[in-house]
């Protein structure tokens, strides 16, 4: 048996550096505990969220990655109808699955018997949640998209484990200040 | 070049990519309820903490060995069977990597944590030790999602390359909650 050392090196401090971002959304995750607390229930949306935001991140910076080596999007064309669509489509996915999530959520909580927020809590942070994080992540896509093919690094390499991490401290920021503005906690 | 982008397009993306996001749906929220259900143990400043670096590098973890996997799976350097030399070496490498990248992360977060202004607890050591334990106990489960993902969704001519991330990303969120639920239970509450 043999340890690939080269595996290693090239791996091992883009893990390190994720984990270090991670411990941001940590101290995000960690400073709710009060409101996680005082809403019953909120907590079950959290994870699904954040998976979301990952998953429809990646893919966009995935497939603007592609339009570029497609020539479809470079930096001097970084405004045009594919990006923008793009662009649209994933603003559209995530407040539609955020919806969803707000309700499943709810649904869960009804069906497990567990203490829990209104359905309209649930759906209005969910849901505003989705539209904010997942507007400032698809615009955030596009300038790392912007930035890359400006520069000549491919974005495939960059792009998509940025977001991915990006993407964790993105959502927690949002739905914080979300759950404090909805004032389901007083 | 201009390219026409009609709302069909927009239709067509969103249509191949609702399936997979549902399923990462449900997962989340069944990760969600099992933060509900130990919240007692869980909705302490340092444990929330340490969620989100277990399940980011378990995820990362996972997601590199299964895209090496389908690399070598694809290339034909690897037989679509759970045994042989490249897949034990493979193992082994992400075994190491898990170990040396969580166990480096546990002593980090001693320093840093405290600087950020997380509410620690009494005993500093127990966040290093829950990030260190739960990690590794998540890289095995990881390891043996990436990797039977890939090999029998090759077997049964899936494209790997589709499969293993989603799979590995959101299953591993549900396992690494496990783990640290798990964990505590060593570290002590």
């Amino acid at each position: 048996m043999r340890i690939s050392r080269s595996v290693l090196r090239q791996s091992y401090p883009f893990l390190f550096a994720t984990g270090l971002g991670q411990m941001v959304a940590g101290l995000l995750f960690g400073g709710m505990e009060n409101y996680l607390r005082e809403a019953p229930g909120l907590i079950v949306l959290i994870p699904s969220m954040i998976g979301l935001r990952g998953n429809i991140g990646s893919a966009l910076a995935c497939r603007l990655g592609t339009a570029t080596h497609l020539g479809f999007v470079s930096s001097e064309q970084i405004w045009n109808d594919r990006s923008r669509s793009e662009i649209w489509t994933s603003i559209v996915l995530s407040t539609f699955l955020s919806a969803m999530a707000g309700a499943v959520a709810y649904l869960s909580c009804l069906a497990l018997g567990v203490e829990h927020i209104s359905l309209g809590f649930f759906m209005l942070i969910s849901t505003a949640t989705g539209v904010i994080a997942g507007t400032v992540l698809s615009f955030m896509t596009l300038s790392i998209i912007f930035y890359a093919d400006k520069h000549g690094a491919d974005p495939d390499n960059v792009a998509a484990p940025a977001l991915a991490t990006a993407a964790d401290i993105i959502t927690l920021g949002v739905l914080f200040l979300v759950i404090i503005a909805s004032g389901v906690v007083s | 070049m201009r390219i026409i982008v009609e709302p069909r397009v927009i239709w067509s993306v969103a249509r191949q990519s609702i399936p997979v996001l549902l399923v990462a749906l449900l997962m989340g929220i069944l990760a969600g309820q099992m933060l509900n259900l130990a919240s007692s143990i869980v909705l302490v400043p340092w444990v929330l903490f340490s969620i989100p670096v277990v399940n980011g590098i378990g995820g990362n973890l996972g997601t590199i060995l299964g895209a090496r996997l389908s690399s070598a799976l694809h290339l034909g350097s690897l037989e679509a069977r759970l045994d042989g030399k490249t897949l034990e070496d493979e193992l082994l490498t992400g075994l190491t990597l898990g170990i040396i990248t969580y166990g480096s992360l546990a002593l980090i977060s001693l320093g840093v944590a405290p600087v950020l202004g997380v509410e620690m607890p009494v005993n500093l050591v127990r966040l290093g030790v829950l990030i260190a334990f739960s990690g590794l106990l998540l890289t095995f489960v990881v390891l043996a999602i990436s990797m039977l993902s890939a090999i029998y969704s090759f077997k049964f001519g899936l494209d790997p390359d589709n499969v293993v991330a989603p799979l590995t990303a959101s299953s591993g969120d549900i396992a690494g909650i496990m783990c640290i639920i798990l964990a505590l239970q060593v570290v002590g509450i």
